[in-house]
């Protein structure tokens, strides 16, 4: 169990983490792809490999904001969360929605990796939302 | 609004959400069953049924998120703490099964079975927090 930090120095310790990671995430995406695309590589599990590569990043940094959301004031802790569990609420009604128009055949194959944009996105605007707008946790 | 009082805030939460799945049953049900016998063609019509039979569920969330504004400070934390945790989970789900979608390493996924994992992943981290974990 992460011990509770200040504000800052808990934002500070998730930054160390996230720009790293972040930056890892691009230049394994630009990289991963450019191998892909210009080696013509077949082998699935080589593919795997490659893709599941560039997702580790993604997973650190959920988890680094995990880390994040023990380490904050409460203040913060909630109002983090319940951007984070609105978002979750909002990507997985569009899942249900988009599921159910792929089982009735009314719509075909859907990238997958969108919902994870989708998600980010909703929990940024939330964030900036409660930061605008809100009221007080 | 009803605030902070546990016992209140479940009971308005389950007065909404059995109805709601129970709407929920039967248009899954009755969906699949209008469709398949060729009762409605177009698809107009097959479009507004799946939104409609994914609406009690989006009423569901709502709901919930209802209870947790509702519920005591302790509930409030812990239901949060196990959404963000499911919801992370599925959307690390996601994300992988994107990437080995983009390079063609698995076909077609069926959207639909993120709603369930989302669902069994909010409720293990709801089981871990209710046996292991400590007071918020």
């Amino acid at each position: 169990m992460p011990q509770p930090y200040g504000f800052k120095e808990a934002r500070k310790r998730y930054n160390r983490v996230a720009g790293p990671l972040l930056a890892g995430y691009v230049v394994l995406c630009l990289g991963g792809s450019a191998l892909w695309a210009f080696f013509d590589i077949e082998v699935k599990l080589t593919s795997a490999i490659m893709a599941v590569a560039i997702c580790l990043p993604v997973i650190a940094v959920l988890l680094a904001k995990l880390r994040y959301l023990e380490e904050t004031d409460e203040y913060t802790r909630l109002r983090q969360m319940r951007a984070f569990a609105w978002a979750g609420a909002v990507t997985v009604s569009a899942v249900f929605i988009v599921g159910f128009l792929q089982l009735f055949d009314v719509v075909g194959q859907v990238p997958v990796f969108l919902f994870g944009p989708l998600f980010f996105l909703v929990y940024g605007l939330l964030t900036c939302t409660y930061r605008w707008l809100g009221k007080a946790a | 609004m009803a605030k902070g009082n546990f016992i209140r805030a479940n009971k308005r939460y389950h007065r909404v959400f059995w109805p709601l799945m129970a709407v929920y049953v039967a248009l899954c049900f009755g969906g699949s069953y209008v469709i398949h016998q060729g009762w409605i063609s177009g698809t107009l019509a097959t479009a507004a049924i799946a939104v409609a039979t994914a609406a009690p569920i989006v009423g569901v969330f709502l709901v919930m998120l209802r209870l947790v504004e509702e519920t005591d400070e302790y509930t409030r934390l812990r239901q949060l703490k196990s959404m963000v945790q499911g919801a992370l989970f599925t959307i690390s789900v996601a994300v992988v099964i994107g990437f080995l979608q983009l390079f063609e390493v698995v076909g077609q996924f069926w959207t639909f079975w993120f709603g369930p994992i989302f669902f069994v992943a909010w409720g293990l981290a709801q089981l871990r927090h209710h046996f292991w974990g400590k007071t918020v």
